[in-house]
């Protein structure tokens, strides 16, 4: 990464961009993930469309615990309702709670990071103090036990933004502790960056303090942070169905982690139903997945060398 | 080649490893043989500590080592029975007479007699008043504030006189401990820290010889229970905190009796030949309770602390749906505070019954006022505000758990009339603190859809209405003069047939106040093998006593 | 001279990161006492025994005094809190009628351990040698089967996973236990008990195991890749030379690095993937404990539970780090 990063031209931005697409879309990862993502984005997107509206106990009409048939593909849930259903409902859920909870670990990792590494000093020790508690605990714990803090004091009312309060609380507080990984990466790329000769150019020039971070190091942090969101979606989606899955998702507006959770406490394993079991894993696992290749290949295209994870 | 190498290596490891499967796999059956006779029990509890006085949370297990003295089951059945033989009440229904089963011994080998029933009982009531009353477990003081004294008259007689005629003598459950274990233990100790190590000393069928805690309790039987040495060669019981195990041991034949079933492990179980599901009615209710707060704490619209609104509410919850798609027919429709379970007092109300009619719910809230007034399809409260209430729900702990279906269905119905509800489904923890008294911070939701799980007697029935209880039992805050007398009323009598009479008035105030709708009675679904051990008598195990763990054999 | 600056240069490192690794600890403890004190919740109606009493406000104000409970939270409390917290008093448990927390912990401890232990191990067992060998082979057939696989198990929620084992090898096949930690009381000799305790441990082990073992395999086949890439090798593979013994352990060293930053970063994600395991398996951990003090809200219960948790992860981080200069001369310089 050098200087001339922030000087490109308009047409060069553009070739820039064909250039990293036409690499980018080279990875088979990439492909394949884009592709499922595409797939749940439409069943996100429509789901009426597709299954109708989702069914609750009172418009259920299939049998208890039915194995998939001709009527119901994926089979029923213990109360007649059709996996299928709600299995395309929870994408909408699944995936607007993990890329809105990313947004928020992005937004907060990147101003704590950001911060951090421009003004360093006292500002960094204590930030990255901070850091290092949401580094530590690993953000699902956390999210276990803030989840209900945040349920008290928000969990009252009517839908924000057309969730139900409990969804709402679920996504702020994946956000919330997920960031600290973040949060480090950006720094360290910032105290790079603000050493090179552009940031002192426009400090001379007058810039403010915040304008050289948003208008000079931020846009040069856009490989590292894409990069890392893919994966932060991963991880977000993986905090969700746990979370969920131990009881703190919401029967009514169920995303896939809280299927599963309706799933084992009916009983299902035991019962033997592994359609009501498989089918939401199989759909979180599918995303999940699809956010990882997405990340490792961009990861490969900004920077060949390096993998961040696995 | 050495490449070769590496994988020939590799895959002898990987032989290795694979061949001490089986092997392991192969020596399954051990663990669940009838062979050693000791009954394997899976509960759906948490135990902490094994001080009967000290906690609430550990009925299950030292209920199979300690009798009560009366209780419920002896009550209701006639050949169950716990330290009492037999026992009479004098006509000025004042003075209560217990024959104790004669030549009793403890489990370590010490005479049990009136005498230690009477320093149990003692041991609490001396307690009321200080700073360290013994109100914090399962052996409490409630109910000894009436008694004017218990004595042990000789070895095998108890007296209990009451200050006002009451049934506490019979009805309390208080286990009974032995005096040459517990005369030393100060309250203060007995409240909080004396652990009550087992082996444990009670004239129990089984003794607790060994508790860890969060996964097993284990017991040896009694040599010397009244009825001489249980048949089984020993009783384990497994704590989990979901069915799925349950129903998993069950089917593998590594546990013989398992409660807490869901609908969905009830039928599959019921297709093994070698397994019998049973289900037995409770105590439990589930109910639909409104915020009449008026004032702090009070829900979002006054509508709530209005009779006509709730009356007009109860028309839309369909309890016949409930049972059948939530409980999956293991329960029974809600009607009045009165479990049917609670034979002595029940009644189906069928007079005064209101019957799922959304049409009529409808015309009742017309004729209310809350009419929908700008046509959005939603109605106004008399302030003219659009409803939308919070229904918080929960399953507090102890009790069965309601399937959150059962919201479904309710938010469902009452979005139909034109009352949208939002559901908010909170965990034990958070739910006992927003139906805490306005006080002590509760209050500030509109409806809450929760059970509770306490006896069949007139106070416990009638105790989600009395005002004493507002915070605690009573979570709707309904408070009423006329109920609040019946309760006193009832808590002093003692014939059946007048405390019957006086609790019906006392559920028909409170069924046409509707501060509660009753939603269901749900049962206790449960399964037991039959391969290895008999005599289950009615297939499910008390939920009152150690029954049928005296009895049961061997095949 | 040069061996005296190197090592006070390393001493001075060390005693930077170990400040650091106090520092967050610190954090840690604080802010756990905060967290913990503003959950709804009230302590002392669940003392009480919840919904099956009716208790008055006297009873609740006496169990408050009785906990402490009743005192300002801040400082009093707080200040209790670190003081006891220095001298290793984790406190009393709410809901285990005054056990020591310490305790109630230490009891839970060996079964977590044992879970994320043996599937750590297995997994960098086995996750390593796969990835070796993928490496290897690399753009082979077992290379692309080898790495889609880890990615997909490195997606999977390991919950999920235990579910679906249960489904497949308890409930249909029947060949395994599918909870628990033993049969209880079955009896019968030391040697059975051991194999019993073993098969119960299969299948939470596997689904811990198999949700990590993505990582180690990736880590593995890139430093394998790198080693084959060599100039050298590729001169010595030419000449027909194929040093199977050095390859491996050059590949090894190289990938030796990665791994132990891989375990301190895992330990956090292994515990918090264990709690959800543990919840399936009815296994009797930490998780489960976590699960219960959270409903009873049995603050000091959580705190220790965070507090080992937060330290066990610092002190990973501080392994890691100091393994890093042994294994990795640069860093030294």
């Amino acid at each position: 990464m050098s200087d001339r990063i922030v000087q490109y031209s308009p047409s060069g931005r553009a070739g820039a961009i064909k250039g990293f697409l036409s690499k980018f879309l080279g990875y088979g990862g990439a492909q394949l993930g884009l592709l499922c993502l595409v797939f749940f984005i439409v069943l996100a997107a429509v789901p009426n469309i597709l299954v109708g509206p989702l069914e609750t106990a009172g418009t259920a009409t299939g049998d208890f615990l039915a194995p998939p048939s001709g009527q119901h593909l994926l089979g029923t849930d213990e109360v007649g309702r059709d996996v299928l259903n709600m299995v395309v409902h929870g994408a909408r859920i699944s995936l607007t709670i993990a890329l809105l909870a990313t947004v928020i670990s992005l937004i907060l990792g990147t101003t704590i990071g950001m911060t951090a590494g421009y003004y360093g000093g006292r500002v960094d020790v204590w930030l990255m103090r901070l850091t290092d508690f949401f580094f530590v605990m690993p953000s699902f714990v956390l999210a276990l036990v803030i989840t209900p803090v945040v349920l008290e004091v928000m969990g009252r009312g009517r839908e924000i933004l057309g969730f139900r309060p409990s969804l709402f609380v679920i996504l702020v507080v994946i956000g919330m502790t997920s960031w600290a990984f973040v949060a480090r990466v950006v720094r360290s790329q910032t105290l790079s960056l603000k050493e090179r000769t552009f940031i002192d150019r426009a400090r001379v020039a007058g810039s403010s303090n915040f304008s050289i971070m948003v208008r000079h190091i931020l846009p040069n942090l856009v490989p590292q942070i894409a990069a890392n969101g893919a994966l932060v979606v991963a991880g977000a989606i993986y905090v969700e169905t746990s979370l969920s899955f131990l009881g703190l998702g919401d029967p009514l507006q169920p995303s896939w982690g809280t299927l599963l959770s309706l799933a084992q406490r009916a009983g299902a394993a035991s019962a033997g139903a592994w359609w009501y079991l498989g089918a939401p894993g199989l759909c979180a696992l599918t995303v999940s997945l699809s956010f990882v290749l997405i990340g490792n290949a961009l990861d490969d295209t900004f920077n060949p060398r390096r993998r961040v994870i696995p | 080649m050495n490449e070769l190498e590496i994988s020939r290596r590799a895959i002898v490891k990987a032989m290795l490893v694979g061949s001490a499967a089986p092997w392991i796999m192969s020596s399954r059956a051990f663990a669940s043989s009838c062979d050693d006779h000791i009954v394997r029990v899976a509960s759906m509890s948490a135990p902490d500590s094994m001080n009967p006085f000290a906690t609430w949370s550990s009925f299950v297990p030292i209920v199979y080592t300690y009798d009560f003295l009366v209780g419920v089951d002896a009550q209701r059945h006639s050949d169950r029975k716990g330290l009492a033989k037999s026992w009479s009440v004098a006509e000025d229904s004042l003075t209560w007479t217990f024959k104790i089963w004669p030549g009793m011994k403890w489990s370590d080998g010490e005479p049990a007699t009136a005498r230690d029933a009477a320093f149990t009982y003692n041991y609490l009531r001396d307690s009321i008043g200080k700073p360290d009353e013994l109100n914090v477990g399962w052996n409490n003081t409630s109910g000894l504030e009436n008694v004017e004294s218990i004595t042990a008259l000789d070895d095998e007689t108890l007296q209990i006189v009451t200050k006002k005629p009451n049934r506490w003598p019979i009805d309390n459950t208080t286990m009974i401990v032995p005096e040459h274990i517990w005369k030393g233990i100060s309250y203060t100790n007995a409240r909080s820290s004396f652990p009550n190590d087992p082996p444990l000393v009670g004239t129990g069928p089984m003794v607790l010889e060994e508790f860890q805690q969060g996964q097993f309790a284990r017991f040896t039987p009694n040599p010397y229970f009244r009825t001489g040495q249980p048949k089984i060669a020993g009783l384990i019981i497994q704590f989990f905190t979901t069915a799925d195990p349950i129903a998993q041991g069950l089917k593998s034949g590594n546990l013989d009796y398992g409660a807490g079933l869901t609908a969905a492990q009830a039928a599959d179980l019921s297709k093994d030949p070698n397994i019998e599901v049973t289900e037995a009615s409770v105590e439990q209710r589930n109910y639909l309770a409104f915020n009449t707060l008026s004032g702090k704490g009070a829900g979002s619209t006054k509508a709530l602390q209005d009779p006509a609104f709730r009356d007009a509410i109860g028309y839309a919850i369909d309890q016949k749906a409930i049972v059948d798609r939530a409980l999956r027919g293991h329960g029974d429709p809600g009607i009045g505070l009165v479990m049917p379970v609670a034979t002595d007092h029940y009644s189906d109300l069928s007079d005064i019954r209101r019957h799922f009619n959304l049409a009529e719910a409808g015309r009742r809230l017309d004729a209310a006022g809350y009419r929908d007034t700008n046509g959005d399809g939603i109605r106004e409260d008399k302030e003219g505000k659009s409803f939308q209430l919070e229904l918080i729900a929960g399953t507090t702990s102890g009790t069965i758990e309601l399937p959150i279906a059962a919201v479904q269905l309710i938010a469902g119905w009452l979005g139909q009339i034109g009352v949208p509800v939002s559901v908010t489904q909170l965990d034990s923890g958070a739910l006992g603190a927003r139906f805490a008294t306005p006080e002590s911070g509760g209050g500030g939701w509109d409806l809450l859809v929760t059970g509770g799980w306490l006896s069949a007697s007139p106070t416990d029935l009638l105790i989600i209405g009395s005002s004493k209880s507002v915070g605690g039992s009573n979570r709707s805050y309904w408070t009423n003069k006329e109920f609040d007398k019946l309760v006193a009323e009832v808590e002093v009598t003692v014939d059946v047939a007048k405390s019957k009479e006086l609790v019906d008035r006392a559920v028909r105030l409170i069924y046409t106040e509707a501060p509660y709708i009753m939603l269901c009675y749900p049962s206790m679904v449960d399964a037991h093998r039959k391969d290895c051990f008999q005599d289950w008598g009615l297939g499910t195990a008390s939920s009152w006593s150690y029954f049928p763990y005296d009895r049961l054999r061997p095949v | 001279m040069a061996v005296g600056g190197l090592g006070g240069k390393t001493s001075r490192r060390i005693g930077s990161i170990l400040i650091r690794a106090v520092m967050t600890l610190l954090m840690v403890a604080t802010l756990n006492f905060i967290l913990f004190r503003v959950i709804p919740g009230d302590p002392a109606t669940l003392l009480l025994g919840g919904a099956r009493v009716s208790v008055n406000a006297e009873q609740i104000e006496a169990q408050r005094q009785n906990w402490g409970l009743d005192r300002p939270l801040f400082p009093d409390q707080m200040v209790d809190y670190l003081s006891a917290t220095l001298r290793g008093d984790l406190g009393y448990s709410f809901k285990f009628r005054g056990r020591h927390v310490a305790d109630l912990i230490l009891e839970r401890l060996p079964a977590t351990i044992a879970l994320v232990g043996l599937a750590q191990l297995a997994a960098i067992l086995c996750g390593v040698m796969l990835g070796l060998y993928a490496g290897w082979r690399r753009g082979g057939a077992f290379d692309r089967v080898a790495t889609g696989a880890s990615l997909a198990l490195y997606s999977t929620p390991s919950f999920w996973l235990a579910m679906i084992l249960v489904v497949i090898f308890s409930t249909t096949l029947g060949w395994l236990p599918g909870y628990g930690i033993y049969s209880p009381g079955a009896s019968i000799g030391a040697a059975d008990r051991f194999l019993d305790y073993l098969r119960h441990l299969a299948l939470p082990v596997s689904a811990v195991a198999l949700g990590l073992i993505g990582q180690y395999v990736v880590v593995a086949r890139a430093a394998m890749s790198d080693v084959v890439t060599e100039d050298y090798m590729v001169t010595a593979r030419a000449k027909g030379l194929t040093g199977g013994q050095m390859l491996m352990r050059h590949a090894f060293r190289n990938a030796m690095l990665p791994i132990v930053t891989l375990i301190s970063l895992n330990l956090g994600y292994v515990v918090a993937g264990a709690i959800t395991v543990e919840a399936v398996f009815a296994w009797p951990g930490i998780g489960g404990l976590t699960v219960e003090a959270l409903n009873a809200r049995d603050y000091p219960v959580l705190q220790g539970i965070f507090l080992l948790l937060g330290a066990s992860i610092v002190g990973a981080n501080l392994l890691a780090d100091v393994a890093y200069g042994i294994l990795d001369p640069r860093v030294r310089q």
